[in-house]
């Protein structure tokens, strides 16, 4: 009974929600229909999902929040319509660009707002914003890169590794409810690795992607300066996703399919074990005990 | 004849009398020892007035003061735990409580609970979110006095950038002088806060952390 609302809300629904339109978007029965229709489901399907786990879990937030990770959701609702407008209109350049600037801009300042008003001198403050929307944008543009060029269970698995260890990371920084909200993207890239293998069409490019770089940043922006996440795991949960491009090495190319997939997604473990590794010998090499 | 008058074609026209300079000097020094003494009685009553209001006003000792707390942990038993910071100050008006204030400060960073892992969970986000609220705060609107040992403070309370209204009653527990002579003044209270009401929510579903956080605070304040 303890852990059934985080896993019903935490894991369970997010996953059944964005299963759903995954489904709905990609009609996996329909493996002859064109790649480009699905691409619009993506953002859907993340967008809700991580909003539905985010409400069951915490109450939806007040506008405007009051604490940082209230922003979550609202950022999951805006990442979600801009990456559906950004699937639909994708090859309008200015309009791909402007969306990812705004919301790369604003993100940072929206849920670092107590650091400025606390801890940053005024310069400071806009340097770091001004670098973390460049990372932030840097990422975006990592992640949309790789769901462009790799289509089917790739991405999704990718992605669902690096997602997982940043859940856990979270955790073990001391915060249990960023994992959790961590754990509820997981669950939701989860479904898309469900409908990716049932249909390998799938692809994440443009309106998934937008939804994960934003949640993802956010929430490990969080856990970075509200938490205690390590500065180097931190970097290297960023990281970690161009470990997968290994899988364009020719050698491993002549493999083929789910084995390419699974090198893939072996490639990225390796920083993400790494940067899970880090809060977890801090967290055992400290003398007190701590259960719930 | 007053030295007030006006002389016409007369220099200092208050200066002259009907010939009388000495009555009309005696006239001036009384004049101006009026004045003197007038002055000075104000002085007096000024600097006394402003000794009074110092008096009344205090300035909380963080070293003899402290903030602790009780939670239920799985509905067994209660975890005890203190804020190391408690900083603030006060207005005593003892004629008038009415006038009195009480405006105290606590940082949130300061939790001790004897335990390294758990102070750190109730400093992140799942709690107290000390990174984002730095300070919990008291604002006093009303104190009446209840009797002699006890007034009764209504005031704003602000946890996690909430501000709920809360009625404590503090009891006044003593009163001396410390070493350099300046007066010393000490409060206790009890009283229970629900976290939720703060948007706390972290475990209280799970039946982990309890929903009543009980404090007592326990202040000493010196003179300024």
């Amino acid at each position: 009974m303890l852990f059934l609302k985080p896993f019903l809300f935490g894991v369970l629904l997010p996953a059944v929600v964005s299963g759903i339109a995954f489904v709905v978007a990609w009609r996996p029965w329909q493996r002859d229909a064109p790649v480009a229709n699905g691409i619009w489901g993506g953002a859907i399907a993340l967008s809700v999902g991580y909003i539905v786990g985010h409400v069951g879990l915490l109450g939806w937030p007040p506008f405007p929040p009051v604490e940082a990770t209230q922003w979550l959701v609202y950022l999951a609702l805006a990442s979600g319509v801009f990456g559906l407008i950004i699937a639909l209109w994708h090859e309008s350049t200015g309009l791909r660009w402007g969306l990812r600037l705004l919301l790369s801009g604003a993100m940072p300042w929206l849920i670092l707002r107590p650091v400025l008003k606390y801890r940053w001198q005024p310069i400071e403050g806009v340097v770091w914003l001004v670098g973390l929307g460049v990372a932030i944008l840097g990422f975006w543009l990592m992640l949309n890169a790789l769901a462009k060029r790799f289509r089917g269970a790739s991405t999704p698995l990718v992605l669902l590794v690096v997602a997982t260890g940043g859940s856990v990371t979270l955790l073990l920084s001391g915060s249990a409810m960023l994992g959790q909200l961590g754990g509820v993207l997981t669950a939701a890239l989860g479904a898309s690795l469900v409908i990716a293998w049932w249909n390998p069409t799938l692809s994440l490019a443009h309106g998934a992607t937008s939804v994960v770089a934003i949640l993802l940043a956010g929430l490990w922006m969080s856990g970075y300066f509200y938490a205690e996440v390590p500065v180097v795991s931190a970097l290297l949960l960023v990281v970690s996703p161009a470990t997968a491009w290994i899988g364009q090495v020719e050698a491993i190319q002549r493999l083929g399919g789910w084995k390419v997939a699974l090198i893939r997604a072996a490639a990225v473990c390796i920083p993400v074990a790494v940067a899970v590794a880090i809060p977890l010998v801090a967290s055992l090499s400290s003398a007190d005990s701590y259960g719930y | 004849m007053s030295i007030l008058e006006n002389r016409p074609n007369s220099p200092l026209p208050f200066l002259e009398g009907e010939g009388d300079t000495r009555s009309v000097s005696l006239k001036i020094q009384n004049a101006f020892s009026t004045k003197l003494v007038l002055f000075t009685i104000s002085l007096l009553l000024v600097v006394l007035s402003f000794q009074t209001q110092a008096a009344n006003t205090f300035e909380v000792d963080p070293v003899h003061s402290s903030a602790v707390f009780r939670i239920k942990h799985m509905g067994v038993s209660y975890i005890h735990g203190r804020f190391n910071h408690i900083s603030g100050t006060f207005n005593l008006d003892e004629a008038d409580a009415s006038k009195s204030s009480v405006d105290l400060e606590i940082k949130a960073e300061s939790v001790y609970t004897a335990n390294q892992k758990r102070d750190q969970h109730l400093k992140s986000p799942d709690f107290l979110n000390v990174k984002q609220f730095p300070v919990i705060t008291f604002k006093s609107k009303t104190v009446k006095k209840v009797d002699d040992m006890t007034y009764e403070i209504t005031g704003d309370f602000t946890l996690l950038g909430k501000t709920k209204s809360l009625t404590v009653k503090a009891i006044h527990t003593g009163s001396g002088k410390n070493r350099s002579g300046a007066a010393l003044i000490g409060f206790e209270t009890t009283f229970t806060i629900k976290r939720s009401d703060f948007g706390m929510n972290y475990g209280i579903d799970m039946g982990m952390a309890g929903d009543d956080v009980r404090f007592t605070v326990s202040v000493e304040a010196s003179s300024q």
